[in-house]
């Protein structure tokens, strides 16, 4: 450790702390900072006295919110939701970059990633009207069932139907994006590898298992480290924008419970207790997958 | 090759970070300008008065609802506008926007300033907001400034209310807000129809649920509005299918004319045939009424899209729909339906009728939104004198600018309960050639500038009223449309005397309620629009009923059963 002020700042690790603190203080003022506020799910929370001054009822918010049926419904319909999104958008994107990856024309494969991608960049405000309409009764699905002789379906009204969709266009708003990491990884790969592999005699499928995944191996395992921080949210923007009242059973999600219960109930301190639960097991979710992760991949990011 | 995945990692990273961007507020000082107690709001002999000006400039910040689909007149904006120079240079403050909201957004946004106890000084509420303010200690007391400073206009009119007005803004003894009163109008949703449809198919107007499925499946099977034709529009997703305790009025494509065919009013507190109070939606009437409607989807004359259309506004303006059931006011909307197709004529009717041949439309409260005063403000009475004036010059703003009156700060409707039905009554007279009654043109403030529009829009003899001789391009083409052609309906069925308002018992939370409504209301939303379009059967209704009882309701039915007693 430097224990000169002149030093530290000409020192290389100097230079890269000056350059992290920015970041530093954005993180404080917007993550640390707003977590206090969690004590509301511990009180009777009342906004013309504040955090500091609101009456304590211990966990008067969680008994309630377990006497509600409701909850357990949200947290399974959450679970459901996220993982199946964790998994495929994981899946999808390394096989599509692994594919693509396969392809020599490169104009054909810079296209092709353009293209996928820009779903991306479409907020779900604006996509949830149009997937609204897509898959709407006149929609161009539904148009398409019709001439081949069958019912429209309602598909956004179905509670059987709602996650499947749900997690699907979120896989495929997403792919393009996603993929854009892998494909950056296995450029990474040295060209050397495959041809050794080649002078081997081993094919093209053999190389993509022998070579190209074991590559991709450590970025796939924290791409997923860090997805699982985000395994209770199954994505607010999204549901929040495709769901209705007939699919309240499989689509009610923790964020949009709150959503409804905290801003349009202004019942704060219960919303708060909730979205803290989440958090909580959230957290134990991201330790217990990172110590797997650890034992089993030998693979640490901290 | 080391190098490069450390590149893969770093924009592994980089797209982690920007998934965790949340957005941050930031508190604005609040500076209370004059800080004079003795600058007070005084005629011009020095007396402190409803329409009086302060001597030194004062500032009140406010926050607005705007509709954001009304253009904005030249020179004009959401800060420096006619209503911001009129009320400077009438009572010398100087207002100071907070934020704006779109109508659809302003609840949410409001919650959340309300949530952070970030408040502009003053603002209007609703029922829900108001009470959880009055908890939360946020808001000064009105009560001595009640007497000095609300123009006796606004006395009389909320007076008018045999003090029902004044009642749901107090608390303890304690007068925490200006509330509105609204129109009786507001309450009835009215069946509107395609009036050239029903014309080319050579039907009549339904009076019957009978007739209603016949016309509705009439324009179905004619394709009266293409392909995907509309039958009976159903709300945009996400709103309500019927107006509740809680909102009462002001709902636009509901299928409360279905409900009240039925005697059903699901959503409102009503008596039974013993006087107790129930729920209207667990009622018997209210199952056989989700029966129909759950028959009239099948069947495809109700909107098939129901449930997840995104617009229903825009499905009857572009033609789509054949019948609706909205408020009178609906009729300022018909000049959207008319840009893409001139013949669309729109008309409300009174009903479907019950079986007895009577109407049994729900009613709203007296009002319903609030003018409050945050709490630490040191000039309240700018909430009662801003409204004072307000309510004594709308028929002037009407005729000088055309920008809208949600502009207006810290506005509270406050309406003599019969204007609509005196306006149209008013108006018929004079085109009938017949003597119009006296009226005190303050009072029914914006009479005096329906006559000077009448014949803008219309041209004598006024014998039809079809939308082809109506001038629309008038500014207020939309006000006379809603009275003549979407009110007239419900003066005449009074006449008639077959209308049998539905009050609900209260329109407010009970304390229960505050806790518990979320999960009920979430239920009734779910098992009701399921069992119409066929997700659930109507079996699953007396389920629900069951669970609801259960699992509070029958909790919340004894408090407003209490509340009666009072």
């Amino acid at each position: 450790m430097n224990t000169k002020k002149g030093n530290f700042f000409k020192s290389k690790a100097g230079i890269y702390w000056i350059m992290v603190i920015p970041a530093l203080v954005w993180m404080v003022c917007i993550n640390i900072v707003p977590m206090f506020g969690i004590v509301m799910a511990f009180q009777d929370y009342n906004p013309g006295k504040g955090i500091l001054h609101s009456e304590f009822v211990g966990l008067e918010n969680f008994r309630y919110m377990f006497e509600m049926k409701d909850v357990s419904s949200i947290f399974i319909n959450t679970i459901v939701i996220a993982v199946f999104k964790l998994l495929l958008n994981v899946a999808v994107p390394v096989i599509f970059a692994l594919l693509l990856n396969e392809i020599k024309n490169v104009f054909f494969k810079r296209s092709v990633q353009t293209i996928v991608y820009l779903p991306h960049f479409i907020s779900w405000v604006v996509m949830g009207g149009i997937l609204l309409d897509v898959f709407g009764l006149y929609g161009p699905i539904n148009g398409v069932l019709t001439s081949l002789g069958m019912d429209p379906i309602a598909f956004f009204r179905k509670p059987e139907l709602f996650r499947g969709l749900a997690v699907g266009t979120d896989v495929w708003k997403e792919f393009g994006f996603n993929a854009v990491v892998y494909l950056a990884a296995l450029t990474g790969i040295s060209p050397a590898l495959y041809e050794a592999a080649a002078i081997d005699g081993a094919g093209r499928f053999q190389r993509m298992i022998h070579i190209t995944l074991p590559g991709l191996k450590p970025v796939i395992v924290l791409m997923t480290i860090l997805a699982l921080g985000n395994i209770l949210n199954a994505g607010f923007d999204q549901i929040y924008n495709i769901y209705n009242q007939a699919v309240y059973s499989t689509g009610d999600i923790i964020d949009t419970w709150v959503y409804r219960v905290g801003l349009t109930d202004m019942q704060f301190s219960l919303a708060t207790a909730v979205g803290l639960l989440k958090s909580v097991i959230g957290f134990g979710l991201i330790s217990g997958s990172y110590y797997i992760a650890y034992k089993k991949a030998n693979y640490r990011i901290f | 090759m080391k190098r490069k995945s450390y590149l893969a990692v770093l924009l592994a990273c980089a797209i982690a970070v920007t998934g965790l961007a949340g957005c941050g507020g930031n508190d604005s000082d609040k500076k209370d300008t004059a800080a004079a107690s003795d600058n007070l709001p005084v005629d011009e002999e020095g007396n402190p008065s409803p329409f009086g000006k302060y001597k030194e400039p004062v500032t009140v910040e406010i926050v607005q609802s705007i509709n954001p689909t009304l253009p904005i007149p030249e020179g004009e904006s959401a800060t420096d506008n006619y209503y911001t120079r009129y009320v400077k240079e009438n009572m010398n403050i100087d207002t100071k926007v907070k934020w704006s909201a779109s109508n659809a957004d302003y609840t949410q946004k409001l919650n959340l300033a309300i949530a952070s106890n970030d408040l502009p000084d003053i603002l209007v509420v609703n029922e829900q907001e108001l009470r959880k303010m009055v908890k939360s200690d946020m808001l000064e007391d009105l009560t001595p400034y009640y007497d000095t400073y609300a123009s006796d206009i606004i006395k009389a009119n909320i007076g008018d209310t045999e003090g029902k007005a004044l009642e749901a803004a107090t608390f303890d003894d304690k007068l925490y807000a200006l509330p509105n009163v609204q129109t009786e109008a507001d309450g009835y949703n009215n069946m509107w129809i395609r009036m050239d449809w029903l014309e080319e198919l050579n039907l009549e107007v339904p009076t019957t649920i009978e007739e209603l499925e016949t016309v509705a499946k009439a324009f179905v099977d004619n394709k009266m509005g293409g392909e995907d034709t509309i039958g009976i529009l159903g709300p945009t997703v996400n709103t309500r299918l019927y107006n509740d305790f809680i909102s009462a009025t002001n709902n636009m494509n509901n299928l409360d004319g279905i409900f009240q065919a039925y005697k059903s009013w699901p959503g409102f507190w009503v008596e039974d045939k013993d006087g107790n109070a129930v729920y209207g939606s667990t009622t018997e009437e209210t199952k056989e009424a989700l029966g129909e409607l759950q028959k009239m989807y099948k069947d495809g004359i109700l909107d098939q899209e129901i449930g997840v259309r995104k617009d229903a506004d825009e499905a009857w303006k572009g033609g789509k729909a054949g019948i609706l059931f909205s408020p009178w006011w609906n009729g300022y909307n018909v000049k959207d339906g008319l840009a893409n197709d001139p013949e669309a004529d729109w008309q409300a009717f009174a009903g479907p009728l019950a079986e007895d041949g009577k109407w049994y439309p729900k009613q709203g409260g007296v009002g319903g939104s609030f003018c409050v005063v945050r709490k630490g403000y040191e000039h309240p009475e700018a909430a009662f004198i801003l409204n004072s004036f307000l309510r004594r010059d709308e028929g002037k703003f009407a005729a000088e600018t055309n920008l809208d009156a949600g502009y207006y700060p810290a506005r509270v409707v406050i309406t003599p309960y019969d204007e609509c039905s005196f306006s149209v009554e008013a108006l018929r007279a004079k085109m009938n050639g017949e003597e119009v009654p006296e009226y005190d043109p303050i009072n029914y403030k914006l009479l005096d500038h329906d006559f000077e529009t009448l014949e803008q829009c219309l041209q004598p003899p006024y014998d039809d009223l079809s939308i082809g001789n109506w001038d629309q391009t008038p500014t207020d083409f939309g006000r006379l449309y809603s009275l003549l052609k979407g009110y007239e309906c419900v003066v005449d069925a009074q006449k008639e005397g077959i209308v049998n308002k539905t009050y609900s018992l209260i329109y407010s939370q009970t304390e229960t309620m505050e806790k518990k409504w979320a999960n009920l209301k979430k239920k009734e939303d779910e098992v009701f629009l399921k069992i119409i379009i066929g997700e659930a059967s109507l079996d699953d209704f007396d389920t629900f009923v069951k669970e609801w009882k259960a699992e509070g309701g029958d909790e919340i039915t004894a408090e407003v059963q209490e509340t009666l007693k009072k």
